[in-house]
């Protein structure tokens, strides 16, 4: 047996710790709904660039095995028979209850909930629809002998119809893309009767092609090899390199089909033979394909009874007088915000207020992901336009965003900022934002340091922890990490701050070695962390030698994690659990016991290979006493969930928690939550909260 | 925008990189906002080709543009710039400077070694007497040393001022340049380090006679990566910017023979660096080892420190004044030991000059330093003689212009130069380019004070110090010497004679000697 769980199977597993959520009955329709449509989108990715990897491995002919103990051909094989499962399980659910519990809520979705033909009112309704909007922009791609397989873009529905001119016996092939803009087309009379766009068009599919009989038209999608091929080392100019890749992606080699179940078997060998997908990545999906679409209906603000009720973020309490200048808040002493449990505003009021403030000399920040109309790029431009030295760290290569991050490096130029598209064969993952302001009594700088990304949308679901601070120490290493990486500079010795790709892993591995040390000394040796993944094989190894001497290791790890924990004379002391919940668990924090001193820090990096090596990722710690218990309770609370807490076994299995029989149900996040909210005092009542109802499965306990 | 506390910017342009403070100079004391530094191997340019390459210009003109960038950040009042003697180097180094001043606004100012140790030895001094943990007992000597790309200097220091310096041809960027040019199959650039190293030691040996010191500091751009090596390698230490020579030793051992990849990677020393980190460490380690100091202390401050203090202290004040003093005469004393000068007379000369000197004050109407620039030119006015006794004057001259005085200007040497150049036959002529090369004002000091040291020179004619003490009393007519003497002053009252009419012309008065004890007196 290997000592270490295999990356893509890891994965997979994750993924289907994700399904599990969509499966717990107990919880809203809706929010199950979301969690099918995450588990989709997951999926995707999943293909297009860890599936596209060992695709091609295999075509390479790589043959190695790997540290897990598997060839790419083993796993492929292993990923796909995963991935089936996986897809069973999910559209059993689709059909089985989600679909009927849409519909008792009254959703109806014809072709899927809906079995009952489309009313002659709806008919004519769609008709008039498709005319008007559909027909002048739906493009039927003809296929015959005389032209090339026309090109298909990845993640897209298509129609392939099967077509016969009157009076012919020979058929003809015909591809129709499907406008996905519109997933679910509303219908007349009943409000919330849908009929999907694949099966809108194809009921007037025959409108396309005049003089033909539509001998039927089944609906696909396929998805591409998603990697950008950067030759960062020979590119010019890093933008216009990017934007050239981005193009390129759409182009990437078709990896997987997907098909709806009554595809016939020579109209899939017809496509698999033209788009070069082996059978074993053909899917036959037992309901509506693309379930990322179900997302728009996720996100109807009118349906909230079916959702899960809303924690709403609460105020901070060290920034709640929105009269009072944020710098004051910061100077006076360190601030700590608690996403999404609290408002993402005071991230933006740093930078709105230092964006007007003529005592604000400059601003720099990194940005790896932001939202699309996003208040800091506002802001930001703003503060530019006022005079003030903005200079923004646009990571262009964070992937899937390197489109929109190209669109704001553009805009942010173009008001005067001073805009660096990252670096060389490094994405830069820190999370930082320096404010530069002369005062009375000299300069001082304001410091946010996050484990996420400053990202208005994602402040609303993802876990994370940010720290303002206008201590000098830390002050001058933010300062100095940006002259780093707008190159003004080689690296310093930083003060507060660890860095990678310098000094990250040795940190950790010292770290480990003096609780090693420790227990070695009679003494008490324990590390937590939580983070979003374990892979790096240096710290997995070191951390094994750590439990074999003793030191206890608990981690907390979102989604892959290829560490085998519990394994006797390898891992005994080391136990792993997973929390997925209604919040992206995605902060970064590691505590160690050292020898009572009872460390705690901050990172935007996972232990994995590519955040020490190829990522500058920052670490920071928690200097403040009441932060320090904070974070820490944090990690007690995480490690006490019985209810989405999933333990990880030495063969690979996760269970999900049961809450024990007479035993309290607890729930980390709802735990937190109101943490935070006995925390803030009277800032719950404010934000309007009275009270938060259990789940049955909390209640149960 | 509330007024605050002025920042200041120390830019320093060495043979291996850039580098930039930006410090802000509070009430409370001063505050290093930012540390900006950036490899750029400018050295080997200079030593290899002799001039910077076009490309090189460039990289440097763009990385000090977004230096300025960062001074404009935090509205710095002065960027204090200076180029090092090792880029100062490069012929086309005056184009390179305009080049920057019409790109970035930075007036650079290159800098010679001398000004370079001195400055660096500035802050190290103002950093010790600062620091309660290291007190400075009397008879101490420590060092300095800074292993650059051309040469590496030593300079040793006692609780009082530099004691000596030494400029030793060990630079790595030369060594390594020689070794490549005559390489040789039999030999790798270890036992070439090794050889060259022995016998510089054994050179400086020969000339200095204090072999043990206490502490060693040792400068450059390397130390600082090296420290953070062995910071992490060997914690052991008890102090984290002092190095034992044991340390050093078994450090050399692990990086003997790598490859500069193999740098990087083992020990992550800035690429950059590689070339020349095993003979950097090998040199910092023999001469610790040479002086038996037992450890070296890395880097604790560097040339900018210097450059904000001398921005802070523009002026000499008393204290300075007092401390060139001591400076110089330190210098020429060790200029003159070094040529087997006649120390005796030298310093009778010296006594005696600088009592006439106070005692026509009034008439001169000079100050301090120019009282320092009369004891040094009198310690060096016959060190000539080391040439021949023909002309030693004109030897003494130049002689003075080839040593290195620190503390103290090019033009300040030159005026010391040429007051000992003076001190007998002809006077300054126009046909003297170095004298007419000065101002009026310092044509002037030159003068006065090579009139008084002419008359200092007499009055020790016989080299036995026959005169005792001198008076000086002010008549109507001029001043009246009053000396005690013991034994004959004939040679005295004649070379006294001999050699007042460039003060009387000078000053417009008439000089006469009284002898007391003898039963004459000279007019």
């Amino acid at each position: 047996m290997s000592d270490f769980f295999n990356r893509e199977l890891s994965w997979l597993e994750f993924n289907y710790r994700v399904l599990e959520e969509a499966l717990d009955p107990q919880k809203k329709p809706l929010e199950r709904l979301k969690f099918l449509a995450i588990f989709s989108s997951n999926l995707d990715e999943f293909v297009m660039v860890r599936l596209s990897g060992l695709v091609s491995q295999v075509k390479l002919g790589y043959t190695a095995v790997d540290e897990s103990g598997h060839t790419p051909m083993g796993l492929l094989e292993a990923s796909e028979k995963r991935i089936r499962e996986l897809l069973e399980l999910q559209y059993r659910c689709v059909a089985n209850e989600i679909l009927p519990a849409l519909s008792k809520a009254g959703i109806h979705i014809h072709g899927l909930s809906e079995k009952r033909e489309l009313s002659a009112v709806s008919m004519e309704h769609l008709g008039s629809l498709f005319e008007k909007e559909y027909f002048a922009v739906l493009t039927p791609m003809a296929i015959d002998p005389g032209r090339p397989f026309p090109f298909l873009a990845g993640k897209q529905i298509h129609l392939l119809v099967e077509l016969a001119k009157a009076g012919e016996e020979r058929s003809r092939f015909a591809i129709v893309p499907i406008p996905m803009e519109r997933r679910f087309i509303s219908l007349p009379g009943r409000k919330r009767d849908y009929v999907t766009a694949e099966t809108f068009v194809r009921s007037f599919v025959h409108l396309l092609f005049s003089g033909y009989e539509i001998k039927c038209a089944h609906a696909f999608r396929i998805t591409r090899d998603g990697e950008l091929l950067v030759t960062e080392e020979e590119a010019v100019d890093l933008l216009s390199t990017i934007e050239d890749e981005v193009k390129k992606r759409e182009r990437g080699l078709p990896i997987r089909l997907e098909h709806e179940a009554a595809m016939n078997e020579e109209h899939l060998k017809f496509l698999r033979e033209h788009l070069g997908i082996p059978q074993n990545f053909s899917f036959a999906i037992p309901g509506p394909l693309d379930l990322t679409g179900f997302f728009s209906l996720v996100n109807d603000p009118e349906l909230g009874e079916l959702c899960e009720p809303s924690w709403p973020p609460l105020p901070s309490p060290a920034f709640e007088n929105p009269a009072d200048s944020i710098f004051d808040s910061i100077r006076e002493r360190d601030q700590m915000i608690w996403l999404p449990f609290e408002e993402f505003d005071p991230v933006i009021r740093l930078i709105d207020e230092a964006s007007n403030d003529p005592q604000v000399l400059a601003i720099k920040q990194t940005l790896y992901r932001t939202s699309g109309d996003s208040p800091i790029v506002a802001a930001l431009k703003r503060a530019s336009h006022n005079g003030k030295q903005v200079t923004v760290l646009v990571e262009l290569k964070a992937r899937f965003d390197e489109a929109r991050n190209i669109t704001w490096a553009k805009e942010l130029e173009k008001a005067g900022c001073y805009v660096v598209y990252g670096l060389v064969g490094m994405k830069i993952h820190a999370k930082m934002l320096l404010v530069v302001r002369r005062e009375k009594d000299g300069i001082r700088r304001y410091v946010h340091l996050s484990t996420g990304n400053f990202n208005d949308r994602t402040a609303k679901s993802y876990t994370d922890i940010g720290l303002f601070t206008a201590k000098p120490a830390f002050g001058r290493d933010v300062s100095e990490i940006f002259n780093l990486l707008t190159g003004f500079s080689d690296p310093p010795r930083w003060r507060k701050l660890v860095t990678a790709p310098l000094d990250l892993r040795n940190f950790f591995l010292a770290k480990l070695e003096r609780e090693i040390e420790n227990v070695k000394k009679g003494g008490k040796g324990q590390v937590i962390a939580k983070m979003n993944a374990v892979l790096d094989e240096r710290m997995m190894r070191a951390l094994y030698a750590a439990s074999q001497a003793g030191v206890k290791i608990q981690l907390v790890v979102r989604g892959i994690c290829c560490l085998r924990p519990g394994v006797k004379d390898l891992s005994e002391t080391i136990s792993v659990i997973s929390i997925v919940d209604r919040y992206l668990e995605h902060s970064r924090i590691y505590y160690f016991y050292a020898n009572g001193e009872r460390e705690v820090f901050l990172s935007s990096a996972d232990w994995m290979n590519r955040n020490f090596d190829r990522r500058v990722e920052i670490l920071f710690p928690v200097e403040e006493e009441d932060h320090r218990k904070e974070v820490m309770d944090y990690l007690q609370i995480l490690l006490a969930d019985n209810t989405h807490a999933r333990d990880l076994s030495g063969d690979g299995v996760y269970l999900l928690r049961k809450t024990p029989a007479g035993e309290k149900a607890r729930n980390a996040q709802r735990e937190m939550y109101q943490y935070i909210q006995k925390r803030s005092g009277t800032g719950a009542e404010k934000a309007g909260i009275r009270f938060i109802p259990k789940t049955k499965s909390e209640q149960a306990g | 925008m509330p007024s605050a506390p002025p920042i200041v910017a120390a830019l320093e342009i060495g043979s291996s990189a850039i580098h930039m403070t930006l410090t802000q100079f509070a009430p409370e004391g001063p505050v290093v906002l930012e540390e900006l530094g950036k490899s750029i191997r400018l050295a080997k340019d200079a030593f290899s080709r002799g001039a910077l390459s076009k490309n090189l210009v460039a990289d440097l003109v763009a990385l000090l543009g977004k230096y300025r960038d960062a001074c404009r950040e935090y509205g710095v009042a002065e960027i204090c710039a200076v180029a090092t003697s090792s880029v100062a180097a490069a012929e086309n180094m005056d184009i390179l400077i305009d080049h920057i001043r019409l790109e970035t606004g930075i007036e650079v100012e290159p800098i010679s070694s001398l000004v370079e140790i001195e400055t660096i030895y500035l802050a190290l001094r103002e950093k010790l007497s600062l620091s309660k943990e290291k007190k400075f007992p009397a008879g101490e000597v420590r060092g300095m040393l800074k292993i650059g790309a051309g040469s590496v200097f030593l300079t040793l220091f006692d609780g009082e001022h530099i004691l000596a310096s030494f400029t030793l041809p060990l630079g790595v960027v030369q060594l390594r340049q020689i070794f490549e040019s005559h390489a040789q199959e039999e030999i790798d650039f270890p036992t070439y380090l090794k050889i060259s190293v022995d016998h510089e030691l054994a050179m400086l040996a020969s000339s200095f006679p204090v072999k043990q010191i206490e502490v060693m500091y040792a400068f450059g751009n390397e130390m600082e990566a090296l420290q953070k090596i062995l910071d992490a390698e060997f914690s052991n230490d008890a102090s984290p910017s002092s190095v034992s020579s044991e340390t050093l030793e078994a450090f050399l051992e692990r990086i003997k023979g790598m490859g500069r990849e193999e740098l990087v990677s083992t020990f992550g020393v800035p690429y950059d660096l590689t070339e020349f980190f095993f003979a950097v460490t090998y040199i910092l380690h023999r001469v610790s080892l040479f002086f038996e100091s037992g450890s070296v202390e890395i880097a604790p401050v560097n040339l900018r420190d210097g450059l904000f203090i001398r921005h802070l202290r523009p002026d000499r004040d008393e204290k300075d004044l007092l401390r060139i003093e001591r400076q110089l005469y330190q210098d020429a004393l060790n200029i003159g030991r070094a040529l087997r000068f006649e120390e005796a007379h030298a310093l009778t000369v010296t006594e005696f000059a600088l009592k006439i000197f106070d005692l026509a004050e009034s008439q001169h109407g000079l100050g301090k330093m120019e009282r320092a620039y009369l004891m040094t030119a009198s310690i060096l006015h016959d060190v000539g003689y080391a040439v021949s006794y023909a002309a030693h004057h004109k030897h003494s001259f130049y002689i003075i212009m080839a040593k290195e005085f620190f503390f103290i200007t090019e033009r300040e040497k030159l005026m010391i130069a040429l007051i000992a150049r003076y001190h007998r036959k002809a006077g300054a002529k126009s046909t003297h380019p170095d004298f007419q090369s000065l101002s009026r004002r310092e044509k002037m000091t030159v003068l006065k004070l090579a009139s008084i040291l002419r008359i200092a020179e007499g009055l020790d004619y016989q080299r036995v110090k026959n005169i005792k003490s001198i008076e000086a009393r002010r008549t109507e007519s001029g001043i009246v010497f009053e000396v005690e003497t013991s034994g004959n002053v004939f040679g005295e009252i004649y070379s006294f004679n001999e050699k007042k009419a460039m003060f009387e012309d000078l000053f417009g008065l008439t000089l006469s000697l009284s002898v007391k004890n003898e039963t004459r007196t000279s007019a």
